[in-house]
């Protein structure tokens, strides 16, 4: 057969000729083909780093969280529409309401009226609801929360626990479990300045300078692991010796709307600013405290009593009918101080109705002794703070990195123990939560950690549990899993989501690129009919033939391949000049890491995608001019030489 | 081996005392008064001949028996050779005359081995070509025989020297002594400034020079032209029809020319006159 060199000698004849064709269909095929390769590196780029950035951020942990799904508990809800849930619970409404006219005898309320309870079921015939909807269960009714106790009852080995988590991460290569406890419940209320003011009600909805919702404000406190924050925790210094609070990790939003009086330094617009602004901040809100308020339910009704009174003899100033309440309650005076008597004027008939009124609620509902306590928060470090207000580039890398840890303000455990114990409120801390009427039951509301040392064996427990949409097993799965404090699977989430529509637009592409490729190539080879009989008339055998078409055709395709990663690679590079430097600010914001690595970048070349792609275009090239080249050997040579 | 002449060609030199010139005038006034029988010709006018015939050589380099050659266009088959026989020995020079569709050029390219006989048999230097397989054809081809068409059909981005190397690229011949032959080559066919010249930048006659020189690369024992001068002015045409006699002269190589030009033709050794497939005149011999 004919030798390489003298192969490419001819081949290169044919690159030569018809040049024009040749360059469009190259410059096409490679820029579908180098847009796809770009898009590839840049997906495997943004992966990798954050990637990086996660494993760096939580000390190369990869964290998954667990929530108790609640799709398969009856305990969290049942179908209020159905006849059997609807006669149970109208059941144990008759019930109760007979206890409840029991107990009002017994107590000698005469003035009970059972019609004043929350129907058991309510009705709603508007012609537009469909009859089946019309009768459904009132779930503020105290016979459906009596129904969803005995449910929950008959399903508490069902109910899943961290016994239930760690069962299902060990094995699976779990390094370390973690179980934050959330103290939303005790709604800490914050002091702005150390004062309080409650003839002012608080505001609907808190929310920190930025606009976002912040999380003192709200009141929501998690006490997690030591080792899942150590490294947002500054190193003790002076600032916090001795302690003088409850220490915690906020966000510097929160930093910012509550600090208003240290003048600190407002968050820059430039995400390359921001990162020095984090440190200085952190620097300078370490070891401030903050002032909170605990107010039991209890408390909370006497407090709103006393306002009411207040405002309702306010009111009634100049109103010489008005008669003064026989009991008048007094707001605090001090900062989270008690609601006071300021005059109880009621007849021993009036003080014994009420014990009465008080014994009969006890009956049904325990009864709670008022309790309003004061607790102080040190600041030990800030928390990751990707910007929650940037536009533009750095809003869609913020939200490709997507940091959420969803704890609120942190209270690191060890630290917490470490405190002398007049600071640490263990048995406010302690108190467990209790359900809402109609809400989902305390165990329900957890969160489970679980960290993995590499990104595999979490993606593994992730797939294995994730229920993006509705399957039957997602019903029979104990916890609903995902990934944690960061979108580490994030680009693999979205591959996995857009993966057939990639493949269609791919495979449009790829379509489109090998009909070009094909209707070239088989123009080149019937062009080069002649010549072929020309090559075989002095002696080319049919295998010389085909080695000099093959290494054109792998020719077009290697120049097809360089041009589509020039592309690729220019594509790639120019987003890393332009955003590589912004992204690695946002990302450092994001994980809280500042060290000189990672850095951020949008290019990846380990995707095996990209080898698919170019390979891709080796295989079709060489496969597209195989049915025109043998066809054109197996032509007789004198007919294409007559034709001529 | 001396090629017997028809006994009625031999019967009618004699009578003419052997004299050829003498011999032709006779025939072409015969050929003026007498009638083809059912419309085919039974004569054939002979060549002209304006240089003496050279003595043959007795060896036989292609061999062609009862040759039959049809083509299907469409629905019609169309018989393009009908019975050729033909000898041609080393050395000779020989000229394939006929009318367009005549079956000269279809003569040419089964004694080249391009195409396959549909009945009859082709030896070209001993080697029967309807018993090779393609491969084996195809490094005969390389190696025995050298081909020369009317339109030339170089390499047009190669230069002279290289596109005269193509035939030892299929032959696998080191490249360091295809280059020396190649430019030898270019030498003796009046080129050697031009080696590094593509074809764009030749004329018609130096192109047509360039192809004989890549036909001779592997010093084929048979070249075979196609109408070599079809597509050159007259003194283009004579100038290569010097080359293959030179050719001929210096190397023995058999140079068989297919084509239509009287003029041309009359420079062989031997004119073979077909019409409608068949040979109607070999020489001085009139076939009936």
């Amino acid at each position: 057969m004919i030798g390489p060199r003298d192969t490419i000698t001819l081949a290169r004849t044919k690159i030569r000729s018809k040049r024009v064709r040749l360059l469009i269909t190259t410059i096409v095929s490679a820029l579908v083909f180098g847009v796809m390769a770009g898009v590839t590196v840049l997906f495997t780029g943004v992966n990798h780093s954050i990637k990086d950035f996660t494993r760096q951020n939580f000390e190369g942990q990869f964290l998954i969280q667990g929530i108790p799904n609640p799709i398969n508990h009856s305990a969290s809800g049942a179908d209020i529409y159905d006849p059997a849930v609807i006669a149970a619970v109208q059941e144990l409404n008759t019930a109760y309401l007979a206890e409840r006219k029991a107990a009002a005898k017994t107590y000698g309320i005469t003035d009970y009226d059972p019609r004043t309870e929350a129907p058991a079921v309510v009705e709603d015939n508007s012609p537009n609801v469909p009859a089946e909807f019309r009768k459904s269960v009132n779930t503020l009714s105290v016979a459906y929360q009596r129904y969803l106790a005995g449910k929950a009852k008959e399903n508490s080995s069902a109910t899943p626990t961290l016994d239930t988590f760690t069962g299902l991460v060990k094995p699976r290569g779990a390094t370390h479990i973690y179980a934050p406890r959330s103290l939303a419940h005790l709604q800490f209320h914050l002091l702005a300045g150390g004062k309080e003011d409650l003839n002012q009600p608080a505001p609907a909805t808190q929310t920190s300078s930025s606009g976002r919702s912040s999380d003192i404000a709200g009141g929501n406190y998690t006490i997690v692991d030591e080792a899942l924050v150590a490294k947002f925790v500054v190193g003790a210094n002076l600032a916090r010796t001795p302690a003088r609070g409850i220490p915690v990790l906020i966000t510097a939003d929160d930093a910012l709307a509550t600090f208003t009086t240290l003048n600190l330094p407002k968050r820059p617009a430039d995400s390359g600013d921001q990162v020095g602004w984090f440190t200085d901040l952190r620097t300078k809100v370490n070891g401030q405290t903050f002032l909170t308020c605990y107010r039991n339910d209890a408390e909370q009704t006497r407090v709103s009593q006393a306002r009411q009174q207040a405002n309702e003899m306010a009111a009634n100033k100049n109103n010489r009918d008005y008669v003064k309440p026989s009991l008048i309650l007094a707001l605090p005076t001090t900062p989270c101080g008690m609601v006071t008597v300021a005059s109880d004027t009621r007849t021993a008939a009036e003080r014994r109705a009420e014990e009465n009124r008080q014994a009969f609620e006890n009956q049904f509902t325990p009864a709670q002794a008022p309790l309003a306590e004061a607790v102080t928060f040190q600041v030990v470090g800030l928390l990751p703070s990707p910007s929650p207000n940037s536009t533009g580039v750095d809003a869609i890398l913020t939200s490709m990195v997507g940091v959420d840890y969803g704890l609120g303000a942190i209270i690191p455990a060890d630290s917490l123990k470490a405190l002398p114990a007049e600071l640490r409120h263990d048995a406010l801390l302690s108190t467990a939560p209790t359900a809402s009427p109609g809400g989902v039951p305390p165990e329900m509301d957890r969160r489970y950690l679980a960290a993995f040392d590499n990104v595999e064996a979490a993606r593994r427990v992730v797939d294995t549990y994730s229920c993006y949409t509705w399957r039957p097993e997602c019903e029979s799965a104990p916890f609903q899993i995902m990934t944690y404090g960061s979108n580490y699977l994030a680009v693999d989430d979205i591959m996995t989501h857009a993966r057939p529509v990639l493949l269609v637009l791919f495979g449009i592409a790829f379509g489109i690129a090998t009909i070009i490729i094909w209707a070239m190539m088989g123009r080149v080879i019937a062009d080069s009919r002649r010549e072929t009989a020309v090559f075989r008339a002095i002696g080319a055998k049919r295998s010389d033939i085909v080695a000099v078409y093959l290494t054109y055709s792998l020719w077009v395709a290697v120049r097809i391949v360089v041009i589509a990663a020039v592309i690729a690679g220019g594509i790639a590079v120019l987003i890393e000049v332009l955003y590589a430097a912004r992204a690695t600010h946002v990302a450092q914001l994001a994980f809280a890491v500042f060290t000189p690595q990672p850095r951020f970048s949008f290019v990846g070349l380990t995707s095996p995608v990209l080898a698919v792609i170019f390979g891709g275009i080796v295989v079709m090239s060489l496969v597209a001019i195989a049915p025109p080249l043998l066809r054109n050997i197996r032509r007789n040579p004198i007919k294409d030489m007559r034709d001529e | 081996m001396d090629q017997q002449l028809h006994p009625s060609a031999a019967d009618f030199l004699a009578a003419h005392d052997g004299n050829l010139d003498a011999a032709i005038a006779a025939l072409r006034a015969a050929a003026a008064t007498t009638e083809p029988a059912g419309g085919q010709p039974t004569i054939e006018t002979a060549p002209r001949h304006t240089r003496p015939a050279r003595p043959r050589s007795g060896t036989p380099i292609v061999e062609v028996s009862d040759l039959r050659k049809t083509y299907k266009v469409g629905k019609q088959r169309v018989q393009a050779l009908d019975g050729v026989s033909l000898t041609i020995d080393t050395g000779e020079f020989v000229a394939l005359v006929g009318a367009s569709g005549s079956g000269k050029s279809t003569l040419l390219q089964l004694i080249g081995g391009l195409d396959k006989p549909s009945e009859g048999r082709v030896v070209v230097d001993g080697a029967d070509l309807g018993r090779m397989r393609d491969g084996r054809l195809s490094t005969f081809r390389n190696t025995t025989i050298g081909f020369v068409f009317q339109f030339f059909y170089l390499q047009p981005f190669l230069q002279l020297v290289t596109n005269t190397e193509v035939p030892g690229m299929f032959a696998h011949t080191k490249r360091g002594p295809r280059h020396a032959r190649a430019l030898d080559l270019i030498e003796e066919v009046g080129l050697s400034d031009r080696a590094t010249h593509r074809p764009r930048e030749m004329s018609g006659g130096q192109m047509q020079r360039a192809a004989i020189a890549r036909a001779l690369l592997n010093t084929p024992k048979l070249l075979l032209a196609d109408e070599p001068t079809g597509n050159l002015d007259s003194a283009a045409g004579a100038a290569i029809l010097d080359l293959f006699e030179q050719i001929r002269e210096e190397s023995g190589t058999t140079v068989v020319m297919v084509t239509h030009d009287e003029d041309m033709a009359a420079r062989a050794d031997r004119v073979v006159r077909l019409r409608d497939g068949r040979i109607v005149a070999d020489g001085a011999e009139v076939v009936a």
